[in-house]
């Protein structure tokens, strides 16, 4: 009698605080950035916060799977896309603000080697050295998006599909190289300069433009600090933080 | 809906199952049979799968097993391909997380077993051999079974090890858990999936408690 009533006691507090909405609010930024932006988001928070005094927290995946996650609710302040489609498909279900979606960088694909001689082409893939090949998820990721359609542009797409691994965000995708198990990654320009090995850049025309984009999250509670990161990322400072991950700003500075 | 992956989840949890079962109550019986130092630590060596982080032991596994490790060579030059981003992958990945699951049911089922049942087949002149394989083995039969039927529905799901080793190839490596995953990423339809995962998951539970009743009966 007596150990069942403690046991209903127990999974009734450990309910209540799990439904609780009185939770300590975080003191930080919530940001959500893809995994392409890891790196460049880092030096971006930090000068972020020297200049403000506000704390920012990052929370890095693929743009798929944070559109999910948003949409489904979860406590973002700041969405950073890898691309501008998913900010766009947040705005049309009111996740995010519409008018506050800004494209502030370009992004760029490249082919990353740990070791050794980056390919210098896409062409080049179908060389025997390349056993995998490893790509983000095109079906999620905006940068293996950009691979595969790249990859098809040069009509080799259907003989390197069986070499062509898939990680779940650009930044799995970089660790198959980087464990040695794929030979090769095509990841973001901006991942492959935040670490040590070689690269060689591929050829904007072969795919849709990677219009790096950034919104407000519609159920924020920080939406003044949140409008703040924003325009940081959009100004001159932002941007001289972003040029060293080749994350070219729009007005060609 | 691609149904697929599900016939490769199949494939790999009954792969995975199989060597679970052989390895598993190989690993069961020594620990249940023999008194050796070490021992328990063993157990828990062995044992461990189950209770860390998926992606920490996805890590491990990838190591041990990937192109440059010792494992992943030795298959690369016996067979001609890799371990990693192969069904291989997949099947070990699967593995890795049930076998705790035969071994600590087995270990159990084993251990209780009357010791007389074993004794009397020994005095009537069996070898140990003998005796383990047609009387304790036997005995403890369901127990080892509700192992086997867990190792199953854990090989079927699994997710984090396999994420980090099978590389997601689509119609080569990408079993239903992964699938399931990307088409929520990509906001697609992944209900069907799911819920035939679900249904071989209660399945096999039901299945287990149903040995469970018949063991309790057996050893009364």
């Amino acid at each position: 009698m007596k150990l069942s009533s403690l046991a209903l006691a127990l999974v009734l507090t450990l309910t209540w605080s799990a439904c609780s909405k009185t939770s300590p609010q975080s003191h930080k930024l919530q940001v959500a950035a893809a995994s392409s932006l890891a790196s460049a988001f880092d030096d971006v928070a930090k000068g972020f916060t020297k200049k403000t005094g506000i704390a920012v927290s990052l929370v890095f995946s693929s743009s798929g799977k944070l559109t999910q996650q948003i949409r489904e609710g979860a406590p973002f302040d700041v969405f950073a896309s890898a691309n501008l489609r998913y900010l766009k498909e947040l705005a049309t279900s009111g996740d995010v603000q519409k008018g506050s979606i800004t494209v502030y960088a370009l992004g760029r694909l490249a082919m990353w080697v740990r070791s050794g001689a980056a390919p210098k082409s896409l062409n080049d893939l179908s060389a025997s050295r390349f056993e995998h090949i490893a790509i983000a998820n095109p079906e999620h990721a905006p940068y293996g998006t950009a691979a595969r359609q790249a990859l098809r542009k040069l009509h080799i797409w259907k003989t390197l599909k069986d070499h062509v691994v898939r990680g779940s965000s650009v930044r799995q995708a970089m660790q198959f190289a980087e464990s040695g198990n794929a030979e090769v990654a095509i990841i973001a320009l901006s991942l492959a300069l935040g670490h040590e090995g070689t690269f060689t850049l591929v050829d904007e025309r072969l795919h849709d433009p990677l219009q790096q984009g950034i919104g407000l999250v519609s159920s924020s509670t920080r939406q003044s600090d949140a409008k703040a990161f924003i325009a940081f990322l959009n100004s001159a400072e932002g941007s001289a933080l972003l040029a060293p991950y080749g994350l070219q700003s729009l007005t060609g500075k | 809906m691609d149904w697929a992956p599900l016939w490769l989840s199949y494939k790999v949890a009954t792969i995975a199952t199989l060597v679970s079962f052989f390895l598993g109550v190989g690993l069961a019986t020594l620990l249940a049979q023999f008194r050796f130092r070490g021992r328990e630590l063993l157990d828990a060596i062995v044992t461990v799968p189950m209770v860390m982080p998926p992606t920490v032991l996805g890590y491990y596994v990838l190591t041990a097993v990937g192109k440059h490790s010792w494992l992943g060579q030795t298959y690369h030059s016996l067979t001609g391909g890799h371990i990693a981003f192969s069904v291989t992958g997949c099947v070990v990945a699967a593995f890795v997380g049930s076998v705790p699951l035969v071994i600590k049911s087995s270990r159990s089922a084993l251990e209780r077993v009357d010791p007389t049942f074993i004794q009397a087949a020994r005095t009537l002149g069996a070898t140990p051999l003998r005796a383990y394989l047609t009387v304790q083995l036997p005995l403890a039969a369901p127990g080892i079974a509700a192992g086997v039927m867990l190792a199953f529905a854990r090989a079927l799901g699994d997710f984090g090890v396999t994420v980090m080793v099978a590389g997601s190839i689509p119609g080569q490596t990408q079993t239903a858990s992964l699938y399931v995953y990307e088409q929520v990423a990509k906001q697609a339809p992944a209900g069907a999936m799911v819920a035939v995962l679900t249904a071989s998951a209660l399945a096999v539970l039901y299945t287990v408690n149903r040995l469970g009743r018949r063991s309790e009966a057996h050893l009364q």
